[in-house]
């Protein structure tokens, strides 16, 4: 429990706290074409976020033991929102991206209920 | 991007204002070759460079903007993006449409980047995988495995950088 309260403690609520704590900038995407703007500015959100929950530590893919999880979400534009988690451990689906999975299936879910909108717009920014 | 001038007769020019539709379609041919508009997306597509010029994208960006760790990911990132509007055909996915399949190659790492590759396509229908978003879906099964193959280390250097 108290373990559970440490983690808890250090989780990040929002994209600014995530920000603060994986110690990155906020940065201007204007050099990208400006309809692709949406969709780089919350990728590099969720590349956060995700960094700041998994406390920078980085994926293995050549260790198959290391399972890596994933939000999946089911897509309805009234109710977007999070079905299950899913991991991988030698297999990538592109667009998976190797910065944007967390370590444990707790962290997964709690990445996507939290940061619901970043993953949103990722999927249709 | 690659630009032709469109010389016309004043013929075709009278046609054209006119309205005629078959004349625009003529003075095109007669200007890139028939062949240009037959050649499917998959043959005609086999380069960077090919993608570029068939999106009119600009070249990648150099991503400055981000921590320097970041900048080769989202490159290969805008790489894969563009890739997938090129053999799309400028068609945007739309993800809320769950009749609508969305096509994406799967890669095996094989424990070593020399022996990544293809491993098949895979689609999704009405779930998302946090990141994969629509930009990087295919709309046909058969343009996710070709694009898995011809541009393997662009889809790689995404996936592991």
């Amino acid at each position: 429990m108290e373990k559970q309260d440490k983690l808890k403690k250090k989780r990040p609520e929002t994209t600014e706290e995530a920000f603060q704590l994986a110690g990155r900038p906020v940065v201007d995407f204007s050099n990208v074409p400006e309809d692709l703007r949406t969709h780089f500015e919350n990728y590099y959100k969720g590349i956060v976020i995700t960094e700041a929950l998994n406390e920078k530590k980085k994926p293995d893919w050549d260790n198959w033991k290391e399972k890596k999880w994933r939000a999946w979400f089911r897509m309805s534009a009234s109710a977007f929102g999070l079905p299950f988690t899913h991991y991988d451990d030698a297999y990538s689906i592109a667009g998976s991206g190797s910065r944007l999975v967390n370590f444990d299936e707790e962290t997964a879910e709690y990445s996507a209920t939290q940061f619901k909108d970043v993953w949103k717009e990722i999927q249709i920014g | 991007m690659k630009t032709k001038t469109i010389q016309i007769s004043d013929t075709t020019a009278r046609q054209l204002y006119n309205g005629n539709p078959s004349a625009l379609k003529s003075a095109l041919e007669e200007t890139f070759g028939k062949e240009f508009f037959q050649k499917p997306v998959e043959e005609r597509i086999n380069s960077f460079e090919d993608v570029l010029s068939e999106t009119g994208r600009p070249s990648v960006p150099d991503f400055s903007c981000v921590p320097e760790d970041l900048r080769d990911f989202f490159k290969a990132t805008y790489k894969c993006v563009v890739i997938a509007e090129a053999f799309n055909e400028g068609e945007r996915i739309d993800i809320y449409n769950s009749d609508k399949y969305r096509h994406y190659p799967y890669f095996l790492n094989n424990g070593s980047a020399s022996a990544f590759g293809l491993c098949h396509s895979a689609y999704v229908c009405t779930y998302s995988g946090a990141g994969s978003g629509s930009r990087l879906s295919l709309l046909k099964s058969e343009n996710a495995k070709i694009v898995g193959e011809k541009f393997k280390n662009e889809f790689r250097d995404m996936l592991s950088l």
